[in-house]
């Protein structure tokens, strides 16, 4: 085990508070907002509505290639692509089937709704339009882009692939009746418990070999990190950015001092006033040098390297390599992408803050600005947007198809879609 | 107590890789034995309940 671990209480403590506590904590906190999409779609559902949906969306649907009957595998697509995959099979025609299949993972699912909260946060500026605020409507157009992409490539699949079969449309019309309550909240129980656990156990076991790799190294860089640091900070000092939040924390605190003397809160004099100061300098001087050592071990440990081998492809999109290593683990699901970076900040952060105040404070190396900006917020948004990261719907769609090559195909198509959709983006906007 | 806690961790990391080759890289059907009938719902209906 090498020497990456900082606290007094042991390694395992270190991988319960930084690896696994983090991991599990930055998705759980999404669990209302996901409660609540799968209430409006089991309403949607208990109320007889989404067989109306589906006879009133076949005309409009003819035209791409698809059947009333995919409106439902659509619609479910927001909570999760896996089993709207599955849904598909009451679709009769194979090509308007297998055309529901190949799009449905452009739909917004529930686990992309934790990566567009978090960066929509970070990125998109205060303000409303039309009495909306612009981080609503950024929701909302990223969801309208997801059918549209939907819609888009559904036409395109109708046009490319030479496949004939009689299509006919049959459906049961329930009446409308109330919801009841306890099958509505049995719903949303049941969905949300199976998304928490079922996507928990996999970030709790990539969290755990993050916080490892992460915590751990092999070179001497990493051994020797806290003799590395201290040493360039006594010659060089500490970082600009270090540097420039000790004279703002200490100017802040300076400040609220004489206040509270002016106001007569509390008598202070001179020798005192510049006592306290040092103090607080000494404090904040060991808090900075404490970071910048937790920054140099995380950058030379393995995860560390693998992020750096990483770089040049996320380069042009705006990203780190942290985040390339967050969209790396992400490909088991997208939801893993916050309890990444949950689990990457924590390892190389000694503050005691929320994962989006940790990103917000992150700063690039080269442009000395927030690494997290408005360029490289919508350039991940889109990413995300249009990706296929998800490998157990590659899982499901192999198994309905019966085949490896339209899994394949998605694949391909998706990511390379959406990389080139984030690199226009971060071009244009940076 | 202080050797313990490595092993804990290697322990706890074992298990987390071995849940992960499981989960994404073994073939399903190297498990569906222990799944008890997997007859029972016929060719077009596995796998979706």
């Amino acid at each position: 085990m090498g020497k990456g671990y900082t606290s007094a209480m042991g390694v395992f403590t270190d991988l319960i508070a930084e690896g696994i506590l983090t991991g599990i904590g930055g998705i759980a906190m999404f669990i209302p907002q996901i409660a609540f999409l799968f209430l409006f779609i089991s309403l949607l559902e208990e109320t007889g509505y989404m067989s109306r949906v589906v006879f009133l969306m076949d005309r409009l649907m003819r035209p791409f290639g698809l059947s009333g009957k995919s409106v439902v595998p659509l619609i479910s697509g927001t909570a999760c692509a896996i089993p709207a995959v599955m849904a598909t099979r009451t679709i009769e025609n194979w090509k308007e089937r297998l055309i529901t299949i190949l799009v449905t993972p452009f739909t917004t699912c529930s686990a992309r709704l934790p990566i567009y909260i978090i960066i929509i946060a970070l990125v998109i500026p205060e303000g409303s339009f039309l009495g909306l605020g612009y981080k609503a409507l950024t929701l909302m157009l990223l969801y309208l882009l997801g059918f549209g992409a939907a819609i888009f490539s559904a036409l395109i699949l109708n046009k490319i692939l030479k496949i004939k079969g009689r299509s006919f449309f049959v459906v049961e019309m329930p009446n409308y009746k109330l919801p009841l309550p306890k099958n509505v909240a049995y719903t949303v129980w049941e969905k949300t418990k199976s998304f928490v656990l079922g996507a928990g156990k996999i970030i709790l076991a990539i969290s755990v070999v993050l916080w490892f790799l992460g915590s751990n190294g092999y070179a001497d860089d990493f051994k020797n990190a806290d003799e590395i640091v201290t040493n360039r900070v006594q010659t060089e000092g500490f970082s600009d950015f270090n540097q420039t939040s000790i004279v703002s924390a200490l100017s802040a605190y300076e400040l609220a001092i004489k206040d509270s003397i002016s106001s007569n809160a509390y008598q202070m004099d001179a020798a005192a006033l510049s006592d306290s100061l040092a103090q607080k300098q000494t404090f904040l001087e060991q808090k900075a040098l404490h970071q910048e050592i937790s920054s140099y071990k995380l950058e030379n440990s393995y995860i560390g390297y693998m992020g750096k081998a990483i770089e040049p492809i996320v380069h042009p999109l705006g990203y780190d390599w942290k985040i390339g290593i967050a969209v790396l683990t992400s490909f088991a699901a997208r939801e893993v992408f916050v309890g990444t970076l949950a689990t990457i900040y924590s390892v190389g952060s000694d503050e005691e803050q929320t994962i989006q105040n940790r990103m917000a404070a992150e700063i690039n190396p080269k442009t000395k600005k927030p690494l997290f900006n408005l360029a490289s917020g919508v350039s991940l948004l889109l990413f995300y947007a249009f990706a296929m990261q998800c490998m157990s719907t590659l899982a499901v769609v192999k198994r309905e198809t019966n085949t490896w090559k339209w899994p394949a195909a998605q694949l391909v198509f998706m990511s390379a879609f959406a990389y080139i959709v984030a690199l226009v983006a971060y071009q244009t906007l940076k | 107590m202080s050797i313990l806690q490595p092993i804990l961790v290697y322990i706890v990391l074992a298990i987390s890789v071995g849940y992960l080759v499981k989960k994404f890289f073994l073939p399903k059907a190297l498990f569906a034995h222990k799944k008890g009938n997997t007859k029972a719902c016929g060719q077009d209906g596995c796998g979706c309940h």
